[in-house]
């Protein structure tokens, strides 16, 4: 063969480095700075932030307690002249204002817990389902069809039914609703990678299962789990909301939007402000949750159309 | 040597002449499916010694991938090793715990699979790969690690091995990334390298570089090697010996000079002949007629029978893998059993 070169690695790099100039990217920097070119992600991100901060800030941008009454002051419309009735007062002269930022710090906290308990358990339940598959993996799916046969909102009214009504039962009853999405997803993804190449190339090489788990399967499922953390962050406020409403999370006085729109619905034709507000921010935080869940998963799933 | 070790170099022929780094003795690994067993390796026996080299060669089909992966353990579900002995440095691989089998992977035998793109993690830089596979068996510190990591580099030719660590495995070419999966299985100093097809799926000239590699590191390196390739004129550059297969057994084995240059099977001397007549670039194309056997209908006796230009009403029974004279070794009518010359396996009946 005349064409065999006498200096492979010379021949070879050089080849290699057109390819890296050619403007391939690196996979961890250049995702930050696409997402930052989608419109949907910076509008969530500003979203995000006009909840979230007041919210983070609550102690500093409340004149009184959550809970402090004023009888004197009942019913009191919102008003720019003080920041106590800047969103009204409610039945018992409580600031709605105060318990809408305190509120948020239980809700979203709440619904923070949710995807934490429910993302670590699904997904270590999907990793063990898929990368072992078999029998084990067959019995794991098998538990998890099951709860996804429920519809969600019956099988968290009845864990709460059964743990009794409070936020830490609430949290429990959603993540438990939470499991079998992440695990699901996570099987998919772990089943599709223990297959590829590279592990098996890894496992040639003297991997062992907990290796290739954790540094393998684990980062190679992580985009689809992000996504779902995201959607589930929003989805999460709205059940526990829904289940404070139900009166079946937190308990009075305790300030947690679900609760307090469930509250001010009672007086909603005398005022109106006691459960729209809470409603907005909870609105305007899910909202800016799903937008920025939608900018990453098109900036994470290389293979979705679109974006 | 006392005991069934006694019993089991009796049965080696000639064991004691080189000690066998791999002795791959009566291997027969099957397939489940659904109610049926698919025999795809039917008592394949070669060994490998310190420093040497052996092709395994055979079309899509013949189980010549199926026996590396069963050196290396890799066999998964459905898949078993039915019967027959893998001897890695003397110790039987068969039937060892899968956690043993594990901490050998990489220390004492790595492999090298065919598509090297795709063989490395796209999340990690190539550093952070080569480090992992020599900090999984070697207790270094991961700066420690990446040292050797560029030294692994660069003894597989690559000159800017600083450039290629920090790089993505999408940042480089296939026959980069080839030596660098080629670094990263000697990371350990294997005593046995196995390569499935490891210059199939890169352009000829690239082939050729990694070929000329493999052959450097061959004359550099005691590791014993296998190589797995359906090429036969590409293992024919890089091994000593050729174990030529079909239908999961061996039709043919001897040093490369010899079944090359006079190959006595059938089967052997169609790939060689085919081979030649596409690098000879005159008249037709020549090809096997016939297609290789699907393992769940094999025909019975001689798997090459229903193909073979010489095929005998003796064929339906099977040839006995013979040695010759000249100390090769074939499956065939036309050679071994005239010969008269002993047995080497006895043939199972399936």
């Amino acid at each position: 063969m005349a064409d065999r070169i006498g200096e492979p690695a010379l021949a070879d790099g050089t080849l290699a480095l057109q390819v890296a100039e050619a403007g391939v990217q690196r996979p961890t920097a250049s995702r930050w700075a696409g997402l930052l070119r989608q419109r949907n992600f910076v509008i969530g991100v500003v979203l995000l932030a006009i909840v979230v901060i007041p919210v983070l800030l609550a102690p500093v941008l409340s004149p009184v307690g959550p809970d402090t009454q004023n009888a004197g002051a009942t019913f009191l419309a919102p008003s720019l002249s003080h920041l106590t009735s800047l969103m009204g007062t409610d039945e018992f002269g409580r600031s709605v204002w105060v318990r809408v930022l305190y509120g948020g710090r239980y809700s979203i906290g709440a619904s923070i817990a949710v995807v934490v308990l429910g993302g670590t358990v699904g997904t270590a339940l999907g990793l063990v389902a898929g990368y072992l598959g078999g029998t084990v993996g067959f019995l794991i799916m098998r538990v998890v069809d099951l709860l996804l046969a429920f519809p969600g909102i019956l099988l968290a009214l009845a864990v709460t039914a059964i743990l009794g009504p409070s936020l830490v039962n609430a949290v429990i009853a959603v993540a438990i609703v939470a499991v079998p999405l992440y695990a699901r997803i996570v099987e998919g993804a772990a089943r599709e990678i223990r297959n590829l190449p590279y592990v098996r190339a890894s496992r040639a090489l003297g991997a062992g299962p907990r290796h290739i788990i954790f540094r393998h399967v684990l980062p190679g499922a992580m985009p689809a789990v992000i996504v779902q953390t995201t959607v589930w962050l929003g989805v999460a406020v709205l059940w526990i909301a829904a289940l404070g409403f139900l009166g079946l999370g937190v308990q009075p006085p305790t300030p947690e939007w679900g609760q307090m729109v469930s509250d001010g619905q009672a007086s909603l034709t005398i005022a109106w402000w006691i459960a729209v507000f809470p409603g907005l921010f909870l609105a305007v935080f899910v909202v800016g949750i799903s937008l920025v869940g939608d900018a990453l998963r098109d900036q994470l799933n290389p293979t979705a159309v679109g974006a | 040597m006392t005991g069934p070790a006694a019993e089991r170099a009796q049965s080696a022929q000639s064991a004691e002449a080189v000690p066998a780094v791999l002795d791959v003795r009566g291997l027969h690994t099957y397939f489940r499916r659904g109610r049926n067993v698919v025999k795809v390796v039917r008592g394949v026996s070669f060994r490998v010694g310190r420093s040497g080299s052996v092709g395994l060669v055979g079309e899509s089909g013949s189980g010549k991938s199926i026996t590396a992966l069963s050196v290396m353990g890799l066999i998964q579900k459905p898949g078993f090793i039915a019967d027959g002995q893998i001897l890695l440095d003397g110790r039987d691989l068969v039937g060892m715990p899968s956690a043993d089998l594990t901490k050998l992977r990489g220390r004492d035998a790595a492999m090298v699979f065919q598509e090297p793109i795709a063989a490395l993690n796209p999340l990690y830089h190539i550093g952070s790969q080569v480090a992992e596979a020599i900090r999984v068996h070697q207790d270094l510190s991961k700066n420690q690690a990446l040292e050797r990591a560029r030294q692994l580099l660069e003894m597989v030719g690559i000159a800017d091995a600083g450039r290629v660590l920090r790089s993505y495995p999408h940042q480089l070419s296939g026959g980069m990334c080839q030596r660098v999966t080629i670094a990263t299985a000697l990371a350990n100093d294997p005593g046995l390298l196995i390569m499935d097809e490891p210059t199939t799926a890169l352009d000829t000239t690239i082939q050729a570089q990694i070929l000329d590699i493999i052959a450097d590191l061959k004359t550099r390196l005691e590791t014993a090697l296998v190589f797995v390739s359906h090429d036969i004129s590409v293992v024919t550059q890089v091994c000593d010996e050729l174990v030529v297969m079909y239908g999961g057994r061996v039709m043919e084995s001897g040093r490369t000079e010899q079944v090359i240059g006079s190959p006595k099977h059938p089967y052997t001397q169609g790939l060689i002949t085919a081979a030649m007549s596409v690098s000879g670039g005159s008249g037709r194309l020549k090809s096997i007629p016939g297609e290789v056997p699907d393992p769940q209908h094999m025909p019975s006796g001689c798997p090459f029978r229903p193909r073979c230009p010489h095929a005998m009403p003796q064929c339906a029974a099977d040839p006995p893998l013979s040695d010759l004279p000249d100390g090769r070794q074939v499956a065939c009518w036309l050679h071994g059993a005239a010969t008269g010359s002993t047995t080497v396996e006895e043939v199972r009946p399936l």
